[in-house]
């Protein structure tokens, strides 16, 4: 669909104005002003459709950003036409996404959009808009552009304690040092005399030569624990927009990345979910951003009746984090019997707002607070 | 950089199209130079707040409206005074560093100034305007819309503002598309140019007084015209004589009848572009009997009593107008008053008479008179232009017998108090001889030298008929004129009369030109229907016959040749060998018979194998007789006839 921009609107009345003129005066040259303006109408007529209809945009596979954070995806944005085309602008559902000055005809360059959002979710888009004012400015065409795409905007994370590990094993590049000795690892820890089935290879050939025997290398145990977070898919209350569960998706986050962090395998799982999402040490955890990204409240308002089995399908060994988003004393108490039956470890996390001083405190439920952006 | 940059360079056309509101040449350069000042001392800030500015504008306006009275300026108010307001409106805003704002509406103004600048200039200054015009302005408009984009369009190259040449070439063609084919209207309330006093029936300009001597016209150029068998061209006709002036009548000034609503189809047309109108003011010269005259500024023509064509206003440089004429009017008569008035002359010198006497003698005869008297002028007179003034008291006697030489007016004089001596109707007329031609343009150029006056009598059954006595001097002559010039006035013509004049009027008589040709060549089409086709036929053909491979082909066909001449040869054989076998069977055929006729032979027979000599004899005859191909298979079908022959 074409329409006149208002500058070319302004222009169009200009030019009817002259042409009232023209009626009245003795020279034709007027004409030859107007017809300049109308030969500028065409052209952009044609070149505004020939842009919209010749840009080829092709998104990234996974669209992905984080909240407050710019698209960090390139888009391809390509002319697949014969001439130059430009000015143009695309816009999805929720505004412009990138504004392009010109592009060579055949010519692709990657492109990152312009767009932030602000809470986490998924975002979906079935079609584009495209408008171009190639090249005067005075018509503007626009063509809908069918896509189907969705971006997902991760929680923001934030730099946190990472919790409490348990089940600690020898792992290769465990951050945590075990009081046994192995073969392998990084952190040389001495020699010792060389015992039937040592690997030839962890002779300590300096050591050996001075007339003591043969000598091994032996490293220090390199271990690494387990942690597992549970997340509360309750909503919670709403504060300035944002719901508790908005901030128990940023605080579990950060825990799971500040665990990964710290070499632990992290377990993590939501309540209501059937899965649990196992991540190796120093691996990526984008599996986990998604998951709290597509993160939707429950149903039920007052139901953890799932958390034992979630906590079954979990590492026994593990410690056991819970992110709550709310203090309810029958939350509380529910996951105190929960610990108790378990007989492990758990760290309950409950939002800032919802914390009660006065809640009831258990001696062998660890309880912290977190925030919009932090845990405290 | 920012004197090159297109805006700017819009915004300077503008002002220098509006410089040439004031008529006076040096305007728009001061203009510029204003321009180029204003550019040098931009600056960041805002010179002005808005009400400052609108305070400013006001001014402008009032300061302008009074110059424009006090030194009568010629344009309309509105171009004068609004556009040269607009122009104090740029010159603020090229102080100051553009926001998106005034650069919109700077660029706004600029259009309005070109407006204006079409109104104002017509020559070659005004092509040069358009053609910067239809560079500049795309660019401008390329640059303002890049600069909305600037801030946030993903380009990493920088989009430099270029028009290609093939750009510019599409923008020219839909302009002159747009100039040829949009719809136009013409509505003027008002006559273009200032009413002439006394409606132009008042006093006398215009009188010839014969005993004066004359000088060189001078080649100013007065008006161009274009058409078939154009005569000599009348601005006026005298018909008073006192003996020494000719002046206009009373009767001569007024209305004689107006134009026709339609012109005959007998009649011949002309168009006149006038250059110069000042030797013109409110008279336009024809020639013939004129029927219709048409112009859009050309008001209330009316034929007067003296055969001319006039308008109750001044013309004006650069109009046009269109007429249709006669050069004989069979129908025109003369009342006795007019009979009178144009025999009327105060008593000559009995000389004078005796000498005409005796030379026409008893002549009576109107043409004959006329053409011997001009004929005598032309060989025994001579023309001269700086010729000494004759005898005021009797200026005629004087020409005819003393001095024999003199200009035009002379001539024309002396042969019209001859005539009206013979009892001839006769009057003295001032005008144009056309003798300058544009080979290109096929048009006169009319110049001050080319003024010439003639003498016109009334020859009943044809009207009123040209008679020059003048012998044609030097200065009469057609020079050669370079081709150089030739080319430029072709071009100017052009220029004026089929792009600055044209009209609503010159656009319906262009479509309707299209539409007959349009018509005509349907109708050709129609015609030569088949022939078109036909052609088109073989140069389709042509053209697939270049795509095919030939070679390729023509193996296909000579190995299906061959194959077919292969098959023949069997069949031949089979033929052979069944005969053969039908010999040895004691079946014989005659050498006269043929194929056919030994198969009727076999079948009266009853030959147990007839229907298998049969199938062969076909088979043969088929191929033998008429070209004919067969089939693989029938081949195979061919032996088992045999085989089954054989063992019969």
């Amino acid at each position: 669909m074409i329409f006149p921009t208002k500058f070319g609107t302004l222009i169009l009345a200009i030019s009817f104005c002259l042409y009232l003129v023209s009626m009245q005066s003795f020279s034709g040259l007027l004409f030859l002003v107007l017809g300049v303006m109308f030969a500028c109408f065409v052209v952009n007529f044609f070149r505004a459709r020939g842009s919209t209809r010749h840009i080829a945009v092709a998104p990234p596979g996974s669209i992905t950003c984080s909240e407050g954070d710019r698209i960090r995806d390139a888009w391809t944005v390509a002319n697949t036409g014969d001439a130059d085309i430009g000015h143009l602008r695309l816009f999805g559902p929720w505004g412009e996404l990138m504004a392009i000055g010109r592009l060579a005809a055949g010519e692709e360059r990657h492109v990152t959009p312009e767009l932030t959002f602000e809470r986490r979710g998924v975002y979906p888009f079935s079609a584009l808009r495209a408008r171009s004012t190639f090249p005067y400015g005075l018509l503007q065409h626009r063509r809908a552009m069918r896509f189907a795409g969705e971006v997902l905007v991760f929680p923001a994370l934030f730099p946190c304690t990472p919790p409490v590990a348990a089940g600690f094993e020898p792992m290769l590049g465990g951050r945590f040092t075990g009081k046994f000795k192995s073969q392998t690892g990084d952190n040389f820890h001495g020699v010792r005399p060389f015992q039937p089935r040592d690997p030839v290879r962890l002779i300590h050939w300096p050591s050996s030569s001075k007339g003591q025997g043969i000598m091994v290398k032996e490293f220090d145990e390199e271990l690494s624990g387990r942690v597992s977070i549970v997340v509360d898919n309750r909503v919670g209350t709403t504060i300035d927009g944002e719901t508790m569960l908005d901030w128990a998706a940023r605080a579990s986050g950060s825990l799971a990345f500040a665990a990964l962090d710290q070499g632990y395998q992290v377990e993590f799982a939501i309540i209501g979910a059937d899965d649990v999402i196992s991540i190796p040490p120093f691996a990526d955890g984008d599996v986990i951003l998604e998951a709290l990204a597509r993160l939707q409240p429950a149903d039920k308002q007052n139901d953890l009746a799932r958390l034992p089995a979630i906590t079954a399908a979990l590492s026994q060994k593990s410690g056991l984090s819970v992110v709550l988003t709310d203090d309810h004393p029958e939350d509380l108490a529910y996951v105190r019997e929960l610990t108790s039956i378990l007989n492990r470890k758990v760290q309950v996390y409950i939002a800032e707002p919802a914390f009660d001083p006065v809640v009831v405190q258990y001696p062998d439920i660890t309880l912290r607070r977190y925030g919009a952006r932090g845990v405290l | 950089m920012r004197y090159t940059e297109p805006r700017n360079l819009l915004i300077l056309l503008g002002l220098i199209c509006q410089g040439f509101s004031w008529e006076v040449d040096y305007v728009p350069v001061v203009y510029a130079v204003l321009w180029w000042i204003c550019l040098r001392q931009r600056r960041e800030k805002p010179l002005v707040s808005r009400d400052i500015e609108a305070l400013l504008l006001l001014a402008a306006c009032g300061t302008f409206k009074y110059l424009s009275a006090t030194w009568e300026i010629g344009h309309n108010v509105m171009i004068f005074v609004g556009g040269n307001s607009l122009f104090v409106y740029q010159l603020v805003h090229l102080l100051e560093r553009p926001v998106p704002r005034t650069r919109d509406l700077s660029v706004l103004v600029a259009l309005i100034h070109i407006g204006v600048g079409t109104q104002v200039v017509f020559d070659y200054k005004a092509f040069v305007i358009l053609c910067a015009f239809l560079v500049v302005g795309p660019k401008a408009l390329t640059a303002l819309e890049n600069e909305r984009y600037g801030q946030s369009a993903q380009s990493t190259s920088p989009f430099a503002v270029r028009l290609r040449f093939r750009e510019i070439c599409g923008l020219a063609l839909l302009t002159v598309t747009f100039f040829v084919s949009f719809p136009r209207f013409n509505f003027q309330a008002r006559p273009p140019s200032q009413l002439l006093g006394g409606g132009g029936r008042g006093p006398l300009d215009q009188q010839m007084d014969m005993s004066d001597s004359a000088g060189d016209g001078g080649d100013a150029l007065i008006f161009r015209i274009q058409g078939e068998g154009i005569s000599y061209l009348k601005l006026y006709g005298l018909d008073q004589f006192d003996g020494r002036a000719w002046t206009a009548s009373h009767w001569a000034r007024k209305i004689k009848n107006q134009m026709g609503p339609e012109n005959p189809e007998a009649a011949l047309q002309r168009t006149v572009t006038i250059t110069n109108y000042t030797l013109l003011d409110n008279k336009l010269p024809v020639d013939g009997y004129v029927t219709t005259v048409q112009g859009s500024f050309v008001s209330r023509p009316y034929i007067a009593g003296d055969g001319g064509v006039k308008i109750d206003f001044k013309l004006r440089n650069n109009t046009s107008y269109v007429y249709w004429t006669q050069p004989v009017d069979p129908t025109d008569s003369l009342d006795d008053r007019q009979l009178r008035r144009y025999l009327e002359l105060p008593e000559q010198s009995e000389q004078l008479q005796a000498w005409l006497q005796d030379f026409l003698g008893n002549d009576n005869d109107t043409a004959s008179q006329v053409g011997r008297l001009a004929t005598y002028f032309q060989s025994e007179f001579q023309y001269d232009l700086g010729a000494p003034d004759l005898d005021r008291l009797n200026p005629i006697d004087d020409f005819m017998f003393v001095e024999r030489r003199g200009h035009c007016e002379r001539f024309a004089s002396a042969l019209t108090v001859l005539l009206r001596m013979r009892g001839i109707p006769a009057r003295v007329v001032g005008g144009y001889i056309p003798v300058e031609k544009n080979e290109l343009g096929e048009f006169f150029n009319i110049r001050s030298k080319n003024a010439h006056a003639w003498t016109e009598y009334f020859l009943p059954g044809q009207g009123w008929t040209i008679a020059d006595a003048t012998p044609y001097g030097r200065g009469v002559e057609d020079t050669p004129r370079a081709l150089a010039l030739t080319l430029f006035e072709w071009v100017e013509y052009t220029w004026y009369s089929r792009i600055v004049e044209f009209d609503a009027h010159e656009q319906r008589a262009l479509f309707s030109f299209l539409g007959s040709h349009l018509r005509d060549a349907v109708s050709v089409i129609l015609n030569y229907l088949l022939v078109i086709l036909a052609g088109c036929g073989l140069i389709g053909i042509g053209m697939l016959a270049w795509q095919v491979d030939w070679r390729r082909l023509l193996s296909r066909f000579f190995s299906r040749e061959k194959t077919k001449q292969r098959r023949k040869r069997e069949v031949h054989h089979f033929y052979d060998r069944m005969m053969r076998l039908l010999a040895r069977q004691r079946c014989y055929r005659q050498p006269s018979q043929t194929p056919w006729e030994f198969l009727g032979q076999l079948e009266s027979t009853q030959h147990p194998r007839i229907d298998d000599i049969r199938m062969i004899t076909t088979i043969f005859c088929d191929m033998r007789y008429g070209n004919r191909d067969i089939e693989s298979t029938k081949m195979i079908d061919l032996q088992h006839a045999l085989a089954r022959i054989r063992h019969r």
